[in-house]
């Protein structure tokens, strides 16, 4: 695979962050909003990024030229939002949450065994993935460890004295030992499902009409230890309005591991294909995700 | 547990369960390099081991094994 390694981290350096939080405190962050309009074009029109989110439009979504510009440059100012909205957070401010499919969530969170929630680099995950946590239930994320100190620093205060516990995914792969052992106590992992992390292994797939290839660990974690699985998206609707996706992911429990893996990356496929579809704008894989 | 038994249902978990070729399995073979273990091969193995041995691997001692004869070594140390 090329250039699918997840190598998210924040842009800006720590003075940067710690700026836009002290003002956000303050500042009402629509105000921020109006600038994302103004000031992306310019920077961001001969960026790669921009090129790989106008190729998305133009060729997986079909649209013409003109309309595929537009929608990337749309993509790139609500991508701006996202992280606004994810400093905002940081700062204290509240957004509107809506959940969709949240008895799907209720019904694992019962169970005395762990599960594995899944989600993609799609709409903002941290507004409220970490919300949809069962206090019976010890929540663990697995978040790179290359992030921006900043926002790692901002993460462990928010989470502080709550039941979510991050693990940064590390060279010596102690994080993959530590998901097992989650797992095993039944406690929830969030993994993020469209990008590698630590193994080059991948299962291809046809997405959005064409072969596309996904990381096989996620997806093999679930069948190995033999948990049930969610996807959860959350995806903004409005300025300060989030709507949270929570489905579940059905798999054969008694079929073979590779029928099992098949089944569980049909059904992702298929829900974030439905999520894309609804939210065309909050694509936010900046390479060339079908690269093989 | 005999060391032979060790050898031999390590072996059969290697090729059953991680589907490694019989002819990369031996002794001196090294993990990653002759039979092509990666780190999610790894959570298997936990599972596996714990399974069948009744002991957890933890992540540190992984580290310093290299080689399918150490792995036999490290698990008939555990196992008393």
């Amino acid at each position: 695979m090329v250039d699918k390694k997840w190598g998210g981290t924040t842009f800006g350096n720590s003075l940067m962050h710690r700026s836009l939080v002290g003002m956000l405190r303050v500042v009402d962050p629509r105000f921020f909003y109006f600038f994302t309009y103004i000031f992306i074009l310019p920077p961001c029109i001969f960026t790669k990024g921009f090129r790989f989110a106008y190729q998305f439009f133009r060729y997986h979504r079909q649209m013409s030229p003109l309309r595929s510009f537009i929608m990337a440059y749309k993509n790139h100012c609500i991508f701006a939002q996202a992280v606004i909205d994810k400093f905002a957070m940081y700062a204290g401010r509240h957004f509107e949450i809506e959940l969709d499919g949240y008895d799907n969530f209720i019904e694992l969170s019962n169970k005395p065994e762990g599960f594995v929630q899944l989600s993609s680099h799609i709409g903002n995950y941290e507004i409220a993935g970490y919300s949809v946590i069962a206090n019976k239930k010890r929540f663990n994320a697995l978040v790179y460890s290359d992030e921006k100190i900043t926002v790692m620093n901002n993460r462990n205060k928010m989470f502080d004295n709550t039941n979510i516990h991050m693990i940064p995914i590390k060279k010596d792969m102690s994080h993959l030992f530590e998901i097992n052992e989650a797992l095993s106590n039944g406690e929830t992992i969030s993994i993020p499902a469209d990008r590698l992390w630590g193994s080059s292994k991948y299962v291809p797939k046809k997405f959005l009409g064409q072969e596309a290839h996904f990381p096989l660990g996620p997806f093999q974690i679930v069948t190995i230890r033999e948990v049930d699985a969610l996807i959860v998206h959350v995806m903004k609707e409005s300025h300060m309005k989030y709507r949270v996706y929570i489905t579940r992911l059905h798999y054969d429990k008694n079929a073979s591991r590779k029928e099992q893996i098949e089944e569980l990356i049909t059904g992702y496929v298929n829900e974030l294909e439905r999520i894309i579809s609804l939210y065309p704008t909050q694509w936010y894989n900046y390479f060339d995700f079908w690269a093989q | 547990m005999e060391r032979k038994e060790i050898e031999e249902k390590v072996n059969a978990f290697l090729i059953d369960d991680l589907e490694i070729d019989e002819e990369n399995i031996f002794p001196e073979a090294k993990l990653k390099e002759d039979m092509g273990i990666d780190s999610l091969d790894y959570v298997d193995i936990v599972i596996i081991v714990e399974k069948n041995f009744g002991f957890r691997i933890v992540a540190q001692d992984m580290n310093n094994i290299k080689t399918l004869s150490q792995f036999y070594d490290y698990v008939e140390s555990k196992i008393g």
